[in-house]
């Protein structure tokens, strides 16, 4: 196992959100982790990434790992083309070229060299996912990724990040069990765990 | 298209106007000490445009509050960035600021006159002036910095310039743009003000000492027609280089990363 969870909590205040989480994640496949609003996904995914810290409980498999992410919102900088934000956060190597070449693969042509604020909600979300593709990365954390996108171009988008994170460790949340059908991902229950 | 035209009519019609009022009031008024109308402005303007002293003078006073503007501008901006990083340094820069936008701009004129004699007046207080504006709104806009594209650059590992670029810079430029256009506007008033009370030589403002001295008001309003003129004119350009920062809209193809 590359990532093991133990006994991991989380409370705000008096509202205890992850209690004694224990979960482990092989290294490369590719994870739903679903449950009802509340549950703590966000939550879960916030300590992975090392952007809130646990009350208590161990993460073993995140040293030295580089993390990409697809935040629950966009989180693009909204006046900068998509291609801006991809390069932004791109792997060395990546050329301004192939980062077109990709976007084009999940937005309009024209799109691609348009302000961020000047996308539809659903363009922009197929930014954040491009970015997070694109980005060099050991973990991809995908926070309800396919959010305000209509059936067809989620089919799109989840045939293009099963094609890009083939061998990687992907941890998603999603409401939709269907998603998860479709992405050949392992459901795990947070709820549960 | 048509809107525009509108609107440039209304403007014009709305300027005309005013110096309609204004000449009419220095007609009825009928003292040349007093008030002159724009039409003698004009005249008075049209005698000063072939001296090369009138050139020389613009060219000097633009010259040092220029500089006055700019080293304080580089000067909030590092100061504010500073304060940003280090609690500390903004704590300490605290009082000074407050200090700095209290005391009138008099007081300091005497001081400087004091200290450093008039040659470079005007450089001073501009600085003075211009300076707790930038300071003030710099820090204003790098903590009005939204904290989840922070957390977005720490995730995906942006570099330090990267994130200066794309997540500081667009954050930075409302509050540092509303403060360049009070502060370009208030670095010619103080600027000039103290060039009339320090009257160092080749200045706008000696030439307007002397057209007081001189009881000459068409002289006074030329000058100052000259200095909103000036003061307009810097204020575009300064205004205009900022939006270049970051894209306003529209499609564009950017220059890399």
């Amino acid at each position: 196992m590359s990532l093991t969870v133990r006994n991991l909590s989380k409370a705000f205040g008096d509202l205890q959100v992850l209690q004694e989480v224990n979960l482990a994640f092989r290294d490369n496949g590719i994870y739903c982790l679903m449950g009802a609003s509340g549950t703590g996904k966000t939550t879960f995914l916030r300590i992975l990434m090392g952007l809130c810290k646990a009350d208590s409980g161990e993460i073993e498999g995140v040293e030295g790992k580089r993390f990409s992410v697809v935040f629950q919102e966009d989180r693009l900088c909204e006046s900068y083309t998509p291609l801006d934000n991809v390069m932004m956060a791109a792997e060395r190597s990546m050329t301004r070229e192939n980062a077109k070449k990709e976007l084009c693969r999940l937005l309009p042509k024209e799109s691609v060299l348009r302000p961020v604020h000047t996308l539809s909600g659903g363009m922009k979300r197929r930014t954040a996912v491009c970015r997070a593709l694109l980005a060099a990365y050991d973990i991809l954390l995908m926070d309800e990724p396919f959010t305000g996108l209509d059936e067809d171009t989620k089919r799109q988008v989840i045939q293009y990040v099963r094609e890009k994170t083939d061998g990687k460790l992907v941890i998603l949340s999603t409401h939709i069990e269907e998603d998860a059908r479709e992405l050949g991902a392992q459901v795990v229950r947070l709820d549960h765990a | 298209m048509k809107c525009n035209g509108i609107k440039w009519g209304s403007r014009l019609l709305a300027a005309g106007f005013w110096l309609l009022v204004w000449q009419l009031a220095a007609f009825v008024i009928g003292n040349h000490i007093i008030l002159v109308g724009p039409w003698d402005t004009v005249l008075a303007l049209g005698r000063l445009i072939p001296d090369w002293d009138f050139w020389r003078s613009i060219a000097s006073s633009f010259g040092k509050i220029t500089m006055g503007f700019l080293s304080a501008f580089a000067a909030g901006i590092a100061l504010g960035g500073i304060g940003y990083c280090i609690t500390p340094v903004k704590e300490l820069m605290e009082p000074i600021m407050a200090l700095l936008k209290a005391v009138p701009v008099a007081s300091f004129v005497i001081l400087a006159l004091i200290w450093a004699g008039s040659a470079n007046l005007s450089v001073l207080i501009a600085f003075i002036v211009v300076l707790p504006m930038i300071y003030i709104n710099t820090l204003a806009g790098l903590e009005s910095t939204d904290i989840k594209l922070l957390e977005m650059a720490r995730v995906f590992r942006i570099t330090i310039w990267k994130k200066i670029r794309y997540i500081y810079v667009p954050a930075l430029l409302p509050y540092l743009r509303s403060g360049c256009r009070i502060a370009l506007g208030m670095s010619w008033k103080s600027g000039v003000a103290a060039e009339v009370i320090g009257v160092p030589d080749h200045s706008i403002g000696e030439k307007l000492y002397m057209a007081k001295i001189y009881l000459n008001t068409a002289d006074v309003l030329a000058w100052t027609a000259v200095i909103i003129l000036v003061s307009v004119l810097f204020e575009k350009a300064v205004l205009g280089l900022l939006d270049c920062l970051v894209p306003q809209g529209g499609v564009y193809e950017s220059d890399g990363s």
